[in-house]
């Protein structure tokens, strides 16, 4: 980047070139009202307020570039009295509350108004251009639009969602939805883009009156403490003394795993306003309709806030004391009726680090056993299966940073757009400003739209199809010859076994039409930096390890993963920290930071932290839990925040194995499936009140601060885990979720270099990270590989068919996956007014299947596969294929899970969502 | 006399003898736009003619910048309320000229004024210095 000097106001500055005048002056230090500019957009030059004066010519300095040698001029009466006319003449039109002190929103203008001496007096407009406030979360006030397009440019530019516009011309011009109706109505997602970006308080949210209110109600009007004042460091939360309590904390979001910087607001203690930080290291000022508005759940009348016990057949309020005792009760005595691996423990990748860490020494100190796991058992086992033998470590190999600069996209199996919505929103910015897309997923999903070449294999088929890709590569000579001799094993089976998977044969198996594997190898094959990323479709398969393991391959062929020539490829991580459960070890076979229980100099170390033996033999995975309790060998099972009875596939089988089990503790926010099966109930903390650290899908620790205290009654998990192990006379050190992280750094040299302190300073930091003193590893095996002999291995597994494909009777496949308004089983989601969005489990058919069975959009219907039916509503959508079914399962009562089977990855027990073999009814089910 | 459309330029009775090019018009402080010219006898109230200008502009103004999309509703208000105004409307003259994003609202000011300046004293307070 050329960098090129001028003069602004006599200063000398230098820029890059191409920077416009606006930000040469405020290089130099110099602000100027900007009202309808934000720099993550592409500047629009149309309300005319920064105007300065460049080598003699007035213009508005937001979209004149500067060039070498350029005299700016910002100051002197003359131009400072254009700008403040420009501004006054804008306010003008709007109605007097424009700048009443106490107004939600509308902070900036507010501001520019206050710098330029523009009283409250000058405005007054007639108003009378009415609101919308059809929608949930974004609110508009036509009468405060001083039609400055920022909120449109938002949702096209950095949400990719194009659900708004400017509509009427001259003075009528105001913001609407594309769809023309009301906002309800319209496209948008809800990202709360437009509202953040808005100026003057035409586009609000809820939170933002509330927040006015609560501080005007207890006399504390004037700035009402909104976005915009969130603190740009990590040093946690900031308080303003005296009146009412404004809070700001900096922490993570503890929906999904792409780990977006959030700053929660609260006034006295309770949550008003989320808005994504401006300088997080992922989502950079972007956030989705789940981290920043979801969080009514928090004070739900719903939340569980004293332990529960069952008595007589009936859970009834406990004390804690009483609790915790009952439960060290139960586990003495499960443990001396069946020894230590009668006991087994479900952690949560919804909970912090340090609280997995915790568990998972709890259950192999103070227990005896490695019976823990965690619900990544349930998506992204094979994730860590595969990448680790390819590569050697169980995390992707890239940084999101460098994958965005990729020139192509290979996203499979994922709908980021819905499921991670801030990454969708980034790959799509990418695919619109020419990176090369291809999307392999059987349903046109968001980015499929934009794809430029769309694979539909049939599901249960993608390993045929990565070694169909991969055959391309080889037969027409794109792959990395020089890389392949000297950095990767295995070539040599490989290519024996791609010489039977050309296009057509791939055909015939996928229905992926020949020419588009060509055209898709051709395009991953001869860009110079591709990425690949990819979800649970393919994961979730009888054969999901193999999948990931022959998708890796199409990166090793290339070149594209440890050379800087490609980005390698990143599992799409589903839960908030899917990726730190698993990295803490709460796992049957793996201590924190990837050490084998079977390596006997792994359990040495970790052993000689903890000042006991670990145990040598690899526990029970999630289904073998089941499975054993079932057979009456498990004496008692700790779930902590995973609503198992919604979320397992074969439901109605988890349900027996819990009903077997003698003690079935559950951690839980709300009365879900599983707590209503468990004896004993602990009121657990959600992650807004919770203190620790989360990893997110491109393995960065951020921290995790308490925004509000949890409701009386309430603990954290962490809490919980110590007092049942100090009832049992065990002390597990760790005093502090902080003590923990550093007693994990200790235990597990890739985390040697984190913690708490470290990630105050420093925002966010990359494991693998040794050294406390050196940066994190944001990309992975510059040097080599993190396998034995350092080489990426090549895998060569040939192609089975999935468990379940559709016959005579079951004529349907269905796929399960997710919907952008809802989180998994929905436990949070729906108890917030996301569930004005989506209120109800919806199938979506083919309208040629729709119309054969005589269903229509909204028609009740019977799912029914082998194993159990569900009941859900007919969405008709030319988003699936014909002959195939998609839902999701945020809505328990819908009972999808009834449907899927318990059959899971031959390697990892992952189950098989993506493949359930249905047939449909219309009507309900019946008795 | 209207020389050159809507945002042309005014030229009173005894201005006309000017040659029909793009300078000599410039000097007279109208220009020659798309070369219409429409000639105003003396029954038609200076108020209305400025008035319909203005109109145009509030009508034709297409709001994709504030100088304009306001300005020519705020000066269609002053001109309908029919008071000479105070001075903001000077300022906002020469905010439009100065800073509007196209032609389009640059030109009003000039449009404006000079119909201000071919009246004379029956628009007095509307040069909007
Ligand atoms: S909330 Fe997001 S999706 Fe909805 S209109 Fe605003 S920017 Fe667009
Ligand atoms: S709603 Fe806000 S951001 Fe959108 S055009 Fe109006 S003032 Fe600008
Ligand atoms: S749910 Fe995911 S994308 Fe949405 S705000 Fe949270 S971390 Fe970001
Ligand atoms: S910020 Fe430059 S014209 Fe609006």
């Amino acid at each position: 980047m050329t960098r090129i000097r001028m003069e602004v106001d006599g200063t000398a500055v230098t820029v890059e070139e191409g920077a416009s005048l606006l930000a040469a002056a405020r290089a130099a230090g110099i602000g100027l009202p900007a009202l309808c500019h934000d720099d993550r957009l592409t500047p629009a030059g149309s309300c005319r307020t920064c105007l300065v004066r460049a080598d003699g010519r007035t213009v508005a300095a937001c979209v004149t570039p500067a060039a070498a040698g350029t005299r700016v001029e910002t100051g002197g009466e003359e131009l400072h009295g254009l700008r403040r006319d420009a501004v006054e003449l804008i306010v003008s039109a709007l109605p007097p509350r424009a700048l009443s002190p106490g107004l939600p929103g509308g902070q900036e203008l507010a501001r520019v108004c206050g710098e330029l001496g523009i009283g409250p007096g000058a405005a007054r407009g007639a108003g009378g251009r009415g609101r919308d406030d059809s929608h949930p979360y974004v609110h508009l006030d036509r009468d405060l639009c001083i039609a400055c397009g920022r909120c449109v440019r938002m949702c096209a530019e950095v949400q990719g969602t194009f659900a708004i516009t400017m509509s009427g011309r001259g003075a009528e011009t105001v913001v609407a939805p594309g769809t023309g109706g009301a906002w309800a109505d319209s496209d948008c997602v809800a990202c709360g883009g437009c509202v953040d970006t808005c100026p003057s308080g035409a586009l609000t949210e809820p939170g933002q009156a509330l927040a006015a209110g609560l501080l005007t109600a207890t006399g504390d009007a004037g700035d009402a403490g909104i976005p915009g004042t969130g603190q740009a460091g990590g040093t946690g939360q900031s308080a303003v003394p005296a009146g009412p309590r404004r809070t700001v904390t900096r922490t993570t979001c503890g929906y999904c795993g792409v780990g977006c910087a959030l700053d929660v607001h609260a006034v006295d203690g309770r949550v008003t306003v989320v808005s994504p930080a401006p300088d997080g290291p992922v989502n950079r000022g972007h956030a989705c309709a789940k981290g920043r508005f979801a969080h009514g759940f928090l004070t739900s009348p719903e939340r569980i806030v004293r332990p529960l016990l069952r008595r007589g057949g009936r859970l009834e309020p406990a004390g804690w004391d009483e609790a915790v005792e009952h439960v060290a009760r139960g586990l003495r005595e499960a443990v001396r009726g069946g020894g230590p691996d009668s006991v087994a423990a479900i952690s949560s990748a919804r909970a912090t680090n340090e609280e997995n860490y915790l568990l998972q020494k709890f259950m192999r100190v103070a227990i005896g056993t490695n019976n823990v796991d965690n619900c990544s058992r349930l998506c992204h086992a094979p994730s860590a299966a595969g990448l680790t033998a390819s590569f050697g470590l169980p995390g992707g190999t890239d940084s999101f940073d460098d994958v965005e600069r990729a020139d192509c996209l290979l996203v499979v199996g994922a709908n980021p757009v819905e499921a991670h919505p801030v990454v969708g929103a980034r790959l799509l910015q990418r695919a619109l400003r020419g990176a090369r897309l291809v999307v392999a997923d059987p349903r046109r999903v968001g980015l499929a739209r934009h794809a430029d070449v769309h694979l539909r294999p049939r599901p249960g088929t993608n390993v045929a199809l990565f070694h169909g890709l991969a055959h391309v590569l080889v037969a027409e000579g794109l792959v990395d010859g020089d890389f392949l001799r000297h950095r990767a094993s295995g070539v040599e089976e490989l290519t024996a076994l791609l010489a039977d998977h050309p296009p057509d044969r791939v055909e015939g198996i996928t229905g992926v039409p020949a020419g588009d594997v060509v055209r898709a190898a051709r395009l991953y094959g001869t860009a110079e930096r591709p990425a690949i990323l990819y979800g649970l479709g393919v994961t979730e398969h009888l054969h999901g390890t193999d999948g990931v393991r022959s998708l890796a391959n199409l990166a090793i062929l290339r070149g594209a993963v440890g050379t800087g020539r490609g980005f390698g490829i990143s599992p799409l991580r589903g839960q908030n920290n899917v990726q730190g459960a698993s990295d803490m070890g709460a796992l049957p076979d793996a201590l924190p930071g990837s050490g084998r229980i079977a390596d006997p100099a792994a359990r040495r170390r970790a052993g000689r932290v903890w000042g006991a033996e670990v145990p040598d033999r690899p526990g029970l995975r999630i289904p073998q839990m089941f499975a054993a309790a079932r057979e009456g060998r498990l004496r008692a099972l700790w779930v902590v925040g995973e609503d198992v009875c919604a979320t397992d596939p074969d439901s109605s089988r988890v349900a027996e194995a819990l009903d077997a089990c003698p003690l079935v503790v559950c951690s839980e926010l709300f009365l879900s499936e599983t707590a209503r099966r468990a004896d004993v109930v602990l009121p657990a903390a959600a992650w807004p009140e919770k203190d620790g650290t989360f990893v997110n899908f491109d393995r960065r620790f951020q921290r995790v601060r308490p925004a509000v205290a949890a409701p009386p009654g309430v603990r954290s998990d962490f809490d919980a885990v110590h007092a049942v192990a100090a009832a049992l006379g065990t002390d597990l050190g760790c005093p502090s979720p902080a003590a923990a992280l550093d007693e994990c750094a200790r235990v597990a040299p890739l985390f040697a270099g984190i913690s708490h302190g470290r990630l105050d300073r420093e925002g966010a930091v990359h494991w693998p990270c040794p050294d406390p003193g050196r940066p994190g590893t944001a990309a992975l095996y510059r040097e080599r590989f993190a396998t034995p002999d350092g080489l990426a291995r090549l895998a060569a597994p040939p192609y089975l068919p999935p468990g379940e494909e559709p016959d005579d009777e079951y004529p349907l496949l269905l796929v399960t996956g997710r919907r952008w308004p809802h989180y998994n089983s929905g436990s949070m989601t729906r108890r917030t007014d996301n569930l004005r969005i989506e209120d109800a489990e919806r199938l979506d058919l083919h309208p040629d299947d729709a119309a054969r069975l005589g269903l229509r959009d909204g028609d009740p219907l019977t799912v029914e596969s082998r194993r159990g039916r569900a009941a859900l509503t007919a969405r008709t959508s030319g988003d699936v294929p014909p002959g195939q079914v998609f839902c999701a399962f945020h809505f328990p009562s819908g009972g999808v899970n009834n449907l899927v089977s318990d059959r899971g990855d031959t390697v990892t027990s992952c189950p098989e969502y993506k493949v359930v073999a249905v047939r449909l009814r219309p009507g309900r089910p019946g008795p | 006399m209207q020389v050159g459309g809507p945002l042309g330029g005014f030229l009173a009775a005894d201005d006309l003898d000017v040659p029909l090019s793009e300078r000599a018009l410039a000097a007279r402080g109208a220009a020659m736009g798309h070369a219409g010219l429409v000639a105003f006898d003396r029954d038609v109230e200076p108020l209305r003619v400025l008035r319909h200008v203005w109109e145009f502009a509030d009508a034709e103004s297409c709001g994709a910048c504030s100088p304009c999309r306001v300005g020519s509703r705020r000066g269609l208000e002053h001109a309908a309320a029919g008071t000479p105004p105070g001075p903001e409307y000077g300022r906002m003259l020469r905010l439009m000229a100065g800073a509007s994003l196209c032609a389009f609202g640059r030109r009003v000011p000039d449009a404006v004024r000079s119909l201000a300046r071919a009246y004379g004293d029956r628009l007095a307070g509307w040069e909007g210095r």
